[in-house]
């Protein structure tokens, strides 16, 4: 028997459904776990006739902050306003606008990441996030790869490190 | 008590406080030929263990011994009392929670000592829909269980037997579930007579499927 409270399926021993090792992979068992409160262990009961499905291409996916596949720039606040362009077709940098691809993005809701319209690589954090640089990478929806839109920063889904220009240094090509 | 529990047996055959679930475990009659209360799940009788010495509660192979005959004392008091000992009545802890064993003590007048005998032909009809404010569930109204991590994935069932993470699909009822009210089990969708199980009766970490719906705790 399990109940459903406060966004847990949880049974009268206090355990709880989760995904095992809180990996968000596809194919990914479900087990039971001793509550923890963790993200892997919250549940949304959604209603068939209510459930919306994922968003489409031009519709605004609210958790990310972004319409899917609809281009943007992504313009830093600093007191130029330069864009987040590419150096070396890789390495993340601000630059003056110039009309290049390597300045346009977009919102792919298949792999929950941020690409670029030059090659279609996402978002990503250096050595599978280890590292504090950013560049473009082919995708893989590792969860240095996963990023949203929120009160104007970019964040990272899982550490929350934000999209930032190094030293806050507004020059041309100051990587990001 | 608070959670009107009721009577039910364990292994089918020790007493304990459960919530209703549909099985013949919860069902009783008095049989007039033996004097004795008997269980529909396989017409045992109610039976204090070890002829009587003892004070905890099973269904035994029908005898008419005195451990075996209890009267219902009517709506003031409530209470099912063993006829020879009529001090001795059937009660439960006063923890009110799944599971609780049912055994005869002194007679004290404590609510988790009274009973209500509720006759199955007056018994209210079992719900076929709306929310089901226990469990959390909406009764017999497919929903899915979308995972909050970033990709909010949806549970589904794996050939009918384990439950797996997956990008949601439409119309794919492998990843349905929904809630009987009779069992108060969740099913699946797709595999409608299977219920979510956790496997080797609670004792490992992992959810499936079964078709063995018994209502117990896993």
């Amino acid at each position: 028997m399990f109940r459903y409270q406060n966004n847990f399926v949880t049974n009268e021993k206090g355990k709880v459904i989760a995904v095992s090792g809180g990996l968000d992979n596809e194919n990914r068992n479900i087990v039971m776990e001793q509550k923890n409160g963790k993200v892997h262990q919250r549940w949304r009961i959604i209603y068939v006739d209510e459930y919306k499905g994922e968003p489409t291409k031009g519709q605004f996916n609210d958790k990310f902050g972004l319409y899917v596949e609809r281009d943007f720039y992504v313009v830093s606040s600093l007191p130029d306003n330069r864009y987040l362009d590419l150096i070396n077709n890789r390495n993340m940098v601000i630059k003056t606008k110039n009309g290049r691809r390597t300045q346009v993005w977009y919102f792919h809701q298949q792999s929950l990441t941020i690409r670029t319209r030059y090659n279609n690589q996402s978002w990503d954090i250096k050595s599978a996030g280890r590292t504090n640089d950013m560049q473009i990478w082919s995708t893989n929806s590792g969860w240095f790869q996963v990023f949203k839109y929120q009160g104007n920063q970019f964040i990272n889904w899982s550490n929350s490190k934000v999209l930032d220009v190094r030293g806050g240094k507004d020059v041309e090509g100051n990587p990001v | 008590m608070k959670s009107n529990k009721y009577l039910d047996l364990i292994n089918n055959r020790n007493f304990v406080l459960k919530t209703q679930n549909g099985r013949r475990t919860q069902v009783w009659y008095f049989h007039q030929q033996s004097l004795t209360i008997r269980t529909r799940y396989n017409n045992q009788s109610w039976d204090i263990k070890s002829s009587g010495k003892s004070n905890d509660m099973q269904i035994w192979s029908t005898n008419s011994r005195w451990w075996q005959l209890f009267k219902y004392t009517g709506e003031k008091t409530r209470t099912f009392a063993n006829f020879q000992q009529t001090s001795r009545v059937l009660d439960t802890s006063t923890q009110d929670i799944e599971g609780q064993p049912v055994r005869v003590n002194k007679y004290n007048g404590g609510v988790n000592q009274r009973w209500s005998v509720i006759y199955l032909d007056k018994a209210k009809k079992i719900e076929t829909k709306g929310l089901n404010e226990e469990f959390g569930f909406h009764i017999n109204r497919p929903f899915y269980i979308v995972s909050e991590l970033p990709f909010n994935r949806v549970a589904e069932m794996l050939g009918g037997t384990n439950m797996v993470l997956k990008r949601w699909r439409k119309n794919t009822r492998q990843q349905q579930f929904w809630f009987d009210e009779k069992s108060k089990t969740i099913r699946n969708n797709y595999w409608k007579n299977y219920c979510l199980d956790i496997q080797s009766n609670g004792n490992s970490n992992n959810l499936r499927t079964t078709s063995g719906i018994n209502s117990r705790w896993w």
